[in-house]
């Protein structure tokens, strides 16, 4: 078959490029700025090249600040992940294969989302601070998860329901118990979701910003949270803020390359359904 | 059996939560009896010089905005826990959040700081709620050298309601940079006669600050000094963020008298004076580079190192880190002068220069080590000084006489002359220091001054009146939720400070 | 029928599963009661309260005085003004994009895989830095956008400190970051539209237009609501973007709801005022989400 060349096909070519420029751009900018030293952001014409490779703002970026950022943020989203999973895997099951009061839990998780973290920051400041878990990974894991986990939920009901009821009254009439009809049927069949929850998840917890700043003081002190340290007073070092900025995507883009597959698959099956 | 769950759960809720603002209460509002106690108590407490063991070691917990404003503490660190035998451990926060985070951690009575850097303008703040100490008994044991800091300085940002509370540690104040070279080009100097009918020189009131900012506007193909220019020349530039604009304004404010507050607390910011400010403000935009409305503190100070702008009024940075060539055009061709005025009814000329930011150092009132604390910020305000506010890496600023006296240690300067050109200038502004808003609630007063400026100089169909007579409504709103006595009590107590200078 | 004896107690097997499935959702429950429920309630009983943390007054029940204060004050109507503004004409940005690019995408082509992951890169990146990349791009002077326009002989716009110019910065960063998010719901959709209409579009002589809006876009008009509904709750509590980039300025030109409300509670440390802004905002957001989820329940 011939390969036309037709005005149709070198639009979308055209168009394809301009959107991979549109994202690659800001991106590159902020790539270079990493090499760049103070004096190189405030030229007129911009400075747009990559060399010289200059790393002291990567030093800082992955073993000053950087480092103990990326550990910290880890452990925060990972351990809130985890917990939001765990739990809303069990809660949606219950909420749709169970019938346990999904119109109001939907709803009231619907609107915990809904509030500004503004207003959960102020009263869980003072929570925390009786408790004496102000700048702890324990208060930025609750705080991330008091989000997370009504999402988890609210998306992981959509995969849920996905699964037809035939195949759970097939497992029911096996004679299967509750629990190896969780683990042994829904699970397996929601685990694209899950994935992709689970993803989400991670992201928001890695990228959470305010809620982190207002608990955080020196023990604890995720990327999120150290990128705009860097604010000096009167200067910014942005050079160290895009290093930093760098060190804070590539790992979320390793994990959504591994991701890539569930993410996909995991999102058409829930959004799909609606 | 559902119902009797909601039911119970419902209880639970309510119960618990009665529990927490029970205890929320007795947390708030430190009382200040705490604040005043202190001092006495401690002056006479155990040597400084401990036998400690390691484990043992007292650790203070220094707070202040990150970056090149810290590096000073830094260089320091080693050599005071040696000398105090303590741990010291240094905390960053954004600038830009630096009350919040403070505010959050005195509210919560968590502790977490001994010592602070902080804006004066929270000094109100802090002192009213007692979250920090007064140093008078121990400046009076182990004087830091008091009449070697600048009394403006130290009057104005140091004390509050006749007690000391802070050490210097960066003495900000905005200064009037120039083109030396520009200025004293024989070509430009005959032009300007011409036209205006008296000498260039350095502007003396606002007026001739216009004058001579309309005179050096050019396009690119004009000449200066003789040569065509290839780009676009301004007269001047000046700050465009909303952040610290009002600094500029009250530049020009304070010295045509106008005030934030009269006596009564009544808001005296859109007084007939105040609002002829405010309108030279704006005007001045003509001048700048179009892209002024944006320029923060980089901006600014790169347009003039570029070579692009005649003068401009800033914090005294660009005239020592303009003197490396490696990044700025114009070294050895800035000068530096006191920043313009305006004329009284007596004929001298009043000037007041904002002491911009500025940073002082204080001991927090839950600091369990506050003789060490003291020794600690008396190092710092004193022995480690001067080699933190003539280093181009630290972002300190002079605030001691024998800063200014001592020009050999300010090497960024080729010539002599132009370190103690450049020193007696910002020195001079410092005499002139004119303070940001003080008392409690300043964070809020200003915000609202900072918008409304912003606004106006954003705005085609806002007039300065305007944006002034709103400044003044929202701040009786703002007084009237702290409480007008409180207030006029705080305001008062910072108008014996800046009428003891002189404004 | 159930029997309940003290020696042989027998469920039947609802019973069973109601309890299997009440001990699922029991941990869920619990835990959001305590780490939600607590404070948000907490949060509304101090809305109640005037609590200022500026000065050292203690707090003072005043009843509805905050809220009617929230009504009188004109910065709280600008920024819900401006909140309208930045939501919604950054959802029509973001599922505009969004659609082209997923259309775009719908194809196979080499390195689709590639170019897909590459597009999905800037919503995964934090919000903050989002703000930090394009708070210099947006430089007047120095930064490249207006760099480029100068090339094309367009002067600079003042991004960052015009109030018009501000909006669409605001906007045009955050569509940056979420148009990707869109991009991919859609894409599923698209793909999962059956072939069979296609070719019957097809067969009837449609061109490309009409097949789109007779066969696609009705196809897509439910996963077009639920992404929308989605980013309508993210964008309306959007804080992280806007602060790093603009801080609610030019003046309050870019002060949103949730700017005020943090400013309140955390600059001015009203307490009371900005809790009774959060829930006013909570509020709000509710009824509007409730509406359009609402329509889509009835489209289904």
């Amino acid at each position: 078959m011939k390969k036309k060349i037709t005005w149709k096909s070198v639009l979308w070519i055209l168009l394809l490029i301009l959107i991979i420029i549109i994202v690659a751009f800001p991106l590159y900018w902020m790539f270079i700025g990493a090499f760049k030293t103070k004096n190189e952001f405030f030229t007129n014409p911009p400075v747009f090249s990559l060399k010289p490779l200059r790393t002291n703002a990567f030093q800082v970026a992955l073993f000053g600040i950087g480092g103990k950022g990326l550990k910290d943020s880890l452990i925060i989203a990972s351990f809130s992940t985890i917990i939001s999973l765990f739990i809303g895997a069990l809660a949606a099951h219950g909420i749709v294969h169970y019938h346990i009061g999904k119109k109001n839990l939907i709803f009231i998780f619907l609107v915990i989302q809904m509030m500004p973290p503004v207003s959960l920051a102020i009263p869980l400041f003072l929570m925390f601070n009786e408790l004496k878990l102000l700048d702890t990974y324990v208060a930025l894991i609750i705080s991330n998860t008091v989000f997370n986990l009504p999402y988890a939920i609210w998306l992981l009901t959509g995969f849920y329901e996905e699964i037809p009821e035939s195949i759970l009254e097939a497992g029911k009439i096996d004679g299967a118990s509750n629990l190896t009809i969780f683990t042994k049927l829904v699970l397996p069949l929601v685990k694209p979701g899950l994935m992709a929850t689970g993803f989400f998840t991670f992201i928001f917890g890695w990228n959470e910003f305010i809620l982190a700043f207002t608990f955080c003081r020196t023990k604890v002190k995720p990327l999120t949270v150290a990128i705009p340290t860097m604010v000096g007073s009167d200067t910014i070092v942005w050079e160290q803020v895009y290093a930093t900025s760098i060190v804070a995507i590539v790992p979320v883009l390793i994990l959504a390359i591994f991701m890539q597959k569930y993410l996909i698959r995991g999102l058409s099956f829930g959004a799909v359904k609606e | 059996m559902k119902k009797w769950l909601k039911g119970a759960l419902l209880l639970l809720v309510v119960v618990s939560f009665v529990l927490i603002s029970c205890e929320g209460n007795s947390n708030s509002g430190v009382s200040s009896d705490k604040a005043t106690n202190t001092t006495a108590e401690q002056v006479s407490s155990e040597p400084a010089s401990s036998t400690k063991s390691a484990s043992d070691k007292i650790k203070i917990t220094v707070v202040g905005d990150g970056g090149n404003n810290q590096v000073a503490w830094l260089w320091n660190q080693q050599e005071m826990e040696d000398e105090f035998g303590c741990e010291i451990e240094i905390v960053s926060v954004p600038f830009e959040n630096l009350y919040t985070k403070l505010k959050t951690e005195f509210v919560g009575n968590t502790g977490a700081y001994d010592i602070i850097v902080y804006f004066p303008k929270f000094m109100g703040d802090f002192v009213e709620n007692g979250y920090i100490i007064p140093i008078d008994d121990y400046i009076a044991k182990d004087d830091p050298n008091l009449a070697d800091i600048v009394p403006a300085f130290q009057e104005l940002y140091g004390k509050w309601g006749g007690k000391t509370y802070n050490l210097p540690y960066d003495g900000d104040v905005l200064a009037l940079f120039y083109r030396n070279d520009i200025f004293t080009d024989p070509i430009e100097k005959q032009n300007f006669k011409a036209k205006y009918g008296y000498e260039l020189h350095t502007p003396k009131t606002w007026d001739e600050y216009m004058d001579i900012a309309e005179f050096f506007t050019r396009k690119k193909g004009d000449t200066l000094m003789g040569k065509v220019l290839t780009e676009d020349f301004y007269g001047t530039a000046t700050y465009g963020q909303q952040d610290f604009q009002y600094c500029w304004y009250m530049c020009i404010a304070g010295s045509m008298g106008a005030d934030y507050f009269d006596e009564d607390m009544n808001p005296t910011i859109n007084s007939p004076e105040a609002v002829k400010a405010l309108e030279l403000f704006k005007e001045q935009f003509k001048y700048c580079p179009p892209e002024c409305t944006n320029f923060g503190f980089d901006e600014l100070q790169a347009i003039f190192l570029e070579g692009n702008c005649a003068m401009e009024i800033q914090w005294t940075d660009p005239g020592r880190v303009g003197q490396n060539p490696e990044i700025s055009n114009i070294s050895g061709k800035i000068g530096t002068a006191l920043v313009p005025g305006t004329k009284q009814a007596d004929g001298t000329i009043k000037n007041t220069a904002t002491l911009a930011a500025g940073r002082v150092m204080a001991i927090s009132s839950t600091c369990k080590n506050p003789d060490i604390a003291y020794q600690i910020i008396r190092y710092m305000s004193q022995e480690a000084s001067l080699a933190y506010v003539s280093s181009p890496q630290s972002g300190q600023d002079p605030f001691r006489f024998s800063h200014y006296e001592n020009t050999g240690a300010f090497e960024m300067f080729e010539r002599q002359s132009d370190a103690v050109d450049y020193l007696n200038g910002i020195k001079e502004n410092l005499e002139h220091g004119y303070p940001e808003l003080m008392i409690p609630g300043a964070q809020q007063y200003l915000d609202q001054l900072a918008v409304n400026i912003n606004d106006y100089i954003s705005s085609n169909t806002m007039t300065a009146q305007k944006a002034l007579d709103n400044t003044a409504k929202q701040w009786n709103d703002i007084t009237n939720t702290y409480g007008k006595d409180n207030m006029k009590t705080a305001y008062k107590n910072m108008l014996v400070q800046v009428r003891s200078v002189g404004l | 029928m159930l029997y309940k004896r003290n020696k042989e107690r027998t469920l039947t097997q609802s019973q069973i599963d109601k309890r299997f499935g009440l001990s699922l959702v029991l941990p869920a429950i619990v835990i959001v009661i305590i780490i939600a429920v607590f404070p948000l309630c907490y949060a509304l009983f101090l809305s109640f309260f005037k609590y200022e943390l500026a000065t050292s007054i203690p707090k003072k029940f005043v009843g509805l005085n905050n809220y009617i204060r929230v009504f009188s004050d004109a910065r709280f109507w600008n920024a819900l003004k401006v909140t309208a503004i930045i939501v919604a004409g950054g959802i029509i940005l973001q599922l505009a994009i969004g659609l082209i690019v997923a259309l775009l995408l719908n194809k196979e082509f080499h390195g689709k895989k590639i170019v897909t992951a590459f597009l999905l890169i800037p919503s995964v990146i934090a919000p903050v830095v989002v703000g930090f990349i394009f708070r210099m791009m947006f430089n007047d002077r120095y930064g490249p956008i207006n760099y480029f326009l100068s090339l094309l002989h367009i002067s600079p716009v003042s991004w960052l400190s015009k109030p018009i110019p501000s909006y669409f910065a605001v906007m045009l960063a955050n569509a940056w970051e979420w148009f990707p998010f869109m991009m991919l719901m859609l894409l599923a959709g698209l793909q999962s539209i059956s072939k069979d209409q296609m070719e019957a579009a097809e067969l009837d002589g449609c061109n490309d237009l009409q097949k789109f809006f007779y066969v696609t876009l009705p196809n897509l008009w439910n996963i077009i609501l639920t992404v929308v509904l989605i980013r309508a709750i993210e964008d309306f509590k959007m804080f992280d973007l806007i602060w790093v980039l603009t801080a609610g300025g030019p003046g309050v030109a870019t002060e949103t709801l949730n700017i005020y409300t943090y400013k309140q509670g955390f600059n001015f440390f009203s307490i009371g005022y900005a809790l009774a802004l959060a829930v006013v905002q909570t509020v709000l957001t509710f009824f509007i989400v409730k509406t359009m989820y609402t329509r889509i329940k009835k489209k289904n």
